[in-house]
């Protein structure tokens, strides 16, 4: 069955006109379609926040859930039916702000999902206070003083924590953009792709022409080798986070569930049953069954 | 050992917070018919420390024994009845080859005195301490029996065993693993959960036997991932669910908001324990009842499960699960520290087998556009459909934004309304809960009504029978389903004078009940200083009000 952008078209973006959610949007909706994946096999679970409507307008099974809470619901359903594409997706502060516990705990236990981070540096939907990505100084109205806190850097810590595949994309080059995401699904374990994706109203001197000949594009550099995490946290040294493309990739990461020798190969949810007579009658014996 | 022998056996376990050090104890009753409760009193003990002679003295009578810790300088307190034999324990553990033993010479002296043999154990210890190599099972054989040795002959007359009952297929185990075993009869392979006391026991418990089924245990980085990971597998098909206590819960409450608001089935056990905050980690309470019922943000539907016995958490946390997909609403099972830790001797034929119902699970291929299947379609009694993903041509978004029936966040006010009303009035009378909820043991015509929750139906129904046996007339109703709440069932048997029995500090089941029925004539015995109910005060409590 051939797959057209057109099947990925749900709902209609209330996205402000510019936003880089579009951009984003369109790179998801367009890597599906290449990879041939029909929308019914795809789960998208949102978050909070303009980035967090993504669901409702991609033509796939949707989760819209709580704030922060993206890679929690996104890791079960991958396990629970491992036949799905899973994709978790949300704004700097879902991910970096009140759900930075979680990407933690997803790199680490590497549930084969791609997490798409929607980076504004800025809280936009609640109209504009410091976001965990805002550099330090910046005023908002959160911070009409100056923003007190240095930024996080995402991609640095995701590496330093063992992620096996971590890039950056811009929603102004949504061509890239939808090579990264492909890439990223298809990487057995848990992808992580943070994408610059402006906010015209309430952060616009950090937009695209900020961006656009500021990023470095290390897919382009035939010397830059995303097999080397070293390498890779060098050159976010040295171009101050400014970079585009997969900055690394662990050929050899295993799924959790792959992890896993006992897991069923077969999807859980198609196995919803009882426990078999002898099953029954070992757990039966485990509590000291009598006469 | 008694179990095996064919005996009802409940025990409890009393500990602390702590790895080392305080005051821990282990008690077994055991009896010719199924008991609830570890009882009141203490026939022989077993003391490593003076501590523990004082902590029981008071529940020691003429003819107990207590088998002491001779380098402990044992002593009765003045007065006491019981007899006092000083064993060297460390002596005849270093003599068995460690001093580490003096668990298994204590075993071998309480063996003796219930009429064990002395190599009653030789193949206990051989499955128990295969992998530890054969010195070591040698050493607890040896142990055991010099522990045997030290008492016989003393001519101590222990008091006599009850008869045995007759023989029928049991088994022994506590709530949580009646709890973990129900889940996986119930088809559950996933399980996220976060440790707590006393809720672990059911992780540990299935992270044995999932694996074996192809399933397996996530655990979560915090309760807020494991209520959200049981969401996002019942999402996607599977039976999600999750236990935790107190503190877990309390971080679950917007969880359960978003299973509410989307009608995502999910089940959560809260095996309760002394709050708030830390509180008492280690020890009984019930004073997660006013969470479970009101927790949480928003109008929500919700379903509470609260078994009374083990069996019972057996077949609660079955019910759960189909109400949960049938319904597409968060389930509670509540249930607390006593009956979720303390190991019973159950009937094999007192578990009840429920099938699996998985409600309305729509796996049919459509051909809705995008975002077009009406997910949420507003039905008569309130239940829509539910497709899993996967399903060709019905994709949906189920969002926590107010949504129309197709999933589409809105603002209408008609669709506002007509989608809250639709998710509140999906639950209405649980019929098939409606019938389980509540259970009554007692004359036609009562006196006074014993009214509980959960895990102190032991020390209620023992109460209830010693009352009878006083010449009283009182009944005993233990709740076992509180969302719906049973008014109607309920107030059919307050009458009469009800005498509310619950472990904690302001009576909120007590003031459920005033709420619900509008009870007037409700009495309260509250025990919260961390020690499970003793049938003895619920009888003093019974009798001042009968008497009054």
């Amino acid at each position: 069955m051939s797959v057209s952008w057109k099947d990925y078209r749900a709902q209609t973006p209330t996205w402000c006109p510019g936003c880089g959610d579009f951009g984003v949007l369109r790179a998801v909706q367009r890597a599906l379609v290449d990879l041939g994946i029909a929308p019914h096999e795809v789960l998208v679970v949102s978050g909070i926040g303009c980035s967090g409507k993504l669901s409702s307008y991609i033509g796939t099974y949707g989760f819209h859930g709580l704030h922060g809470r993206t890679l929690p619901v996104a890791q079960a359903a991958k396990l629970a039916n491992r036949n799905l594409t899973v994709l978790a997706v949300g704004g700097d502060g879902d991910g970096y702000g009140i759900g930075v516990g979680h990407l933690v705990h997803a790199i680490r236990r590497n549930v084969d999902i791609t997490y798409v981070v929607m980076n504004n540096d800025v809280y936009a939907l609640t109209v504009g206070q410091s976001a965990p990505t805002t550099p330090r100084g910046r005023v908002t109205r959160s911070a009409p003083y100056g923003t007190p806190e240095a930024p996080v850097s995402p991609l640095g810590m995701a590496l330093g924590l063992g992620a096996g595949f971590v890039a950056q994309g811009f929603a102004g080059d949504v061509d890239h953009l939808t090579e990264i995401i492909k890439a990223a699904i298809r990487h057995r374990g848990f992808a992580l792709v943070n994408t610059f994706s402006p906010c015209v109203t309430f952060n616009p001197e950090f937009g695209y022409d900020y961006l656009r000949g500021r990023l470095f594009d290390i897919d382009s550099d035939p010397a830059y080798d995303r097999h080397d995490a070293m390498a890779a946290m060098r050159i976010l040294a040295q171009k101050a986070g400014l970079v585009e493309g997969i900055l690394y990739e662990d050929p050899a990461a295993i799924p959790y569930d792959e992890a896993l020798p006992q897991f069923a190969k077969e999807p859980l949810v198609a196995q919803v049953a009882p426990l078999d007579d002898a099953t029954r009658q070992a757990v039966l014996a485990s509590f000291g069954a009598a006469p | 050992m008694l179990h095996s022998e064919g005996y009802y056996v409940a025990t409890h376990r009393h500990f602390m917070s702590l790895i080392k050090g305080g005051h821990t104890h282990y008690q077994v009753r055991f009896s010719s018919r199924p008991v609830f409760t570890a009882g009141d009193r203490v026939d022989i003990l077993v003391a490593f420390d003076q501590g523990s002679i004082e902590h029981d003295a008071p529940r020691l009578q003429a003819g107990s024994i207590v088998l002491a810790n001779q380098a402990a300088r044992p002593a009765l307190p003045a007065g006491s009845a019981a007899r006092l034999v000083a064993l060297d324990f460390g002596a005849l553990a270093k003599k068995a080859g460690s001093a580490i033993l003096a668990n298994t010479v204590a075993l071998g002296a309480s063996g003796a005195l219930l009429g064990f043999a002395d190599d009653e154990l030789d193949d206990q210890f051989a499955r128990r301490f295969g992998g530890k190599g054969e010195e070591v099972i040698a050493q607890n054989r040896l142990a055991y029996r010099l522990g045997w040795q030290s008492v016989t002959g003393l001519g101590l007359v222990p008091p006599a065993k009850p008869a045995k009952p007759p023989t029928a297929p049991r088994i022994l185990l506590h709530g949580d693993e009646a709890i973990a075993w129900g889940a996986v009869e119930a088809g559950a392979r996933l399980f996220f959960a976060y440790p707590i006391t006393p809720a672990s026991e059911i992780m540990q418990w299935l992270a044995v036997w999932l694996p074996k089924l192809g399933g397996a245990v996530v655990q979560a980085e915090d309760e807020i991932a494991a209520i959200n990971g049981a969401i996002g597998a019942s999402l996607a098909g599977v039976r999600g669910w999750t236990a935790t206590s107190g503190p877990g819960l309390s971080l679950m409450q917007e969880g359960i908001a978003i299973a509410a608001m989307t009608e995502t089935p999910v089940v959560i056990v809260d095996a309760q324990r002394a709050g708030p905050a830390t509180g008492l980690p280690t020890r009984p309470e019930q004073s997660d009842l006013n969470e479970v019922l009101y927790g949480s943000h928003g109008d929500q539907p919700r379903i509470v499960i609260s078994p009374a016995t083990t069996a019972d958490s057996f077949w609660a946390i079955q019910a759960a699960f189909n109400a949960a997909e049938r319904y597409q609403c968060p389930v509670v099972v509540l249930t607390d520290l006593n009956l979720a830790l303390d190991r019973r001797t159950v009937d094999i034929s007192a578990f009840r087998f429920l099938p699996i119902a998985r409600g309305e699970i729509d796996l049919a291929p459509g051909n809705y556009g995008p975002h077009e299947y009406p997910r949420f379609a507003v039905t008569a009694d309130g239940i829509s459909p539910r497709p899993l993903p996967g399903v060709p041509g019905k994709t949906f978004v189920a969002t926590g934004d107010e949504h129309t029936k197709e999933g589409h966040i809105t603002e209408d006010p008609e669709a506002r309304v007509e989608q809250t009303t639709k998710r509140l009035r999906k639950i209405g009378g649980a019929a098939e809960l409606s019938g389980e909820a509540i259970w009554y043991t007692g004359p036609p015509v009562a006196d006074l009504v014993l009214v509980g929750f959960g895990g102190t139906y032991g020390p209620i129904a023992e109460a209830q029978e010693e009352l009878a046996a006083l010449g009283y007339r009182v009944g005993h109703v233990h709740l076992r389903v509180l969302r719906p709440f049973p008014a109607a069932g309920l107030a059919r048997f307050l009458g009469v004078p009800a005498l509310v029995v619950e472990e904690n500090a302001t009576g909120q089941l007590a003031g459920e009940i005033r709420r619900q029925t509008g009870a007037v004539s409700l009495h309260s015995v509250l025990r919260f200083d961390g020690n499970p109910f003793t049938a003895g005060e619920i009888v003093a409590q019974a009798r001042e009000v009968l008497e009054a």
